[in-house]
């Protein structure tokens, strides 16, 4: 009776334990994605839309406006942002213009703020580069080179 | 002593519960659409006996959408192109993205072989969606001067896991980076 309650004793920790580390961790595995900055354009389609990513210091003492945005291979550049419903829908809408404070980084990445190439009039592949156009309203026109990746 | 241990073996085999809760099953449902071939696919009845990994866009959306199909793509790449997982992506906005364009679409992700891009009738295709509570919602439409039409949909984020019987036993944020270490994860248990 005894190496019975010492047998079941046994058998419900090991449960215990088993069971214990097959919780999931998902803050854990969310550390490991990193959040570095991309500098990429996604490769897509010609006629299909992709989307620029990097980012953008203002230098100036003042605080800027992005006021628009070009690339001559989209026969539609605007800058959106990715935003979730109140019914829990993920959405996509433009942002006109975009203030950026003295000194402040402005990030362009999947899933928050991001340049939408639309109506793309050539392949972007792998390997290529895209210039992007921003205009802002008083460092004026900034170009970015791109490469496009996957 | 042995029959001890016997008695005893269910409560390690079966303590922790392994078997996924049934989300939806889906083995009584049929829905004629198109792969990205123009091929006709009976879903789910054409991918029973295999598990599918399946995520929802429309080739419009070049951010969540893109983020949704990178994901399904580095779950594939990772498990090392599995015979007994399936890929699909399904658009909610069918009447756009024909086989062509998803054929286009999927290029650019260089997805594999195993991989199935997923459209068809649009009352077919929101049929489907509605079997598996995804929703979609043109949010903006424009058009632009040289006449182009300008739309967005507001759309549910989301991956599901399929096991062989066609039932969803998992559900995930699609777009979210850490969800193909967590999907990998959970069919490496059920598998």
């Amino acid at each position: 009776m005894k190496l019975f309650r010492h047998v079941t004793f046994l058998a419900v920790l090991g449960v215990m334990i088993s069971c214990e580390s097959e919780q999931r961790n998902v803050e854990g595995k969310a550390e490991g994605t990193g959040e570095e900055i991309e500098n990429r354009v996604r490769p897509a389609s010609s006629g299909g839309t992709s989307a620029a990513y990097f980012s953008y210091i203002n230098s100036l003492d003042n605080a800027d406006t992005l006021i628009a945005v070009n690339s001559e291979i989209a026969g539609l550049t605007q800058v959106h942002e990715a935003y979730e419903t109140e019914d829990g829908m993920m959405g996509m809408r433009e942002q006109k213009q975009v203030i950026v404070a003295s000194g402040e980084e402005i990030i362009f990445e999947q899933g928050g703020l991001h340049i939408m190439l639309m109506r793309l009039e050539q392949d972007l592949k792998e390997g290529d580069s895209v210039r992007v156009d921003l205009e802002f309203a008083r460092a004026g026109m900034v170009s970015k080179m791109l490469p496009v990746n996957p | 002593m042995k029959k001890i241990i016997l008695l005893l073996l269910p409560f390690f085999v079966f303590g922790c519960g392994n078997s996924p809760n049934v989300i939806d099953d889906l083995g009584d449902t049929s829905f004629e659409l198109l792969d990205q071939d123009s091929t006709v696919v009976t879903f789910p009845d054409d991918f029973q006996g295999e598990f599918v990994v399946m995520g929802f866009i429309y080739t419009n959306c070049p951010d969540i959408c893109s983020l949704i199909t990178q994901n399904l793509v580095r779950i594939q790449k990772e498990m090392d192109y599995p015979d007994d997982v399936h890929f699909i992506a399904a658009t909610f906005d069918p009447e756009r993205d024909t086989p062509s364009t998803l054929k286009k679409y999927g290029n650019a992700f260089n997805v594999n072989e195993n991989f199935t891009f997923l459209t068809g009738d649009s009352a077919e295709v929101f049929e489907m969606m509605d079997s598996v509570r995804v929703r979609s919602q043109i949010s903006f439409t424009d058009t632009t001067d040289d006449g182009q039409e300008l739309y967005f949909i507001n759309h549910s984020d989301k991956i599901m896991v399929l096991d062989k019987q066609s039932r969803v036993i998992f559900e995930y944020g699609g777009s979210q980076p850490m969800i193909p270490n967590i999907v990998i994860e959970d069919l490496n248990k059920v598998r």
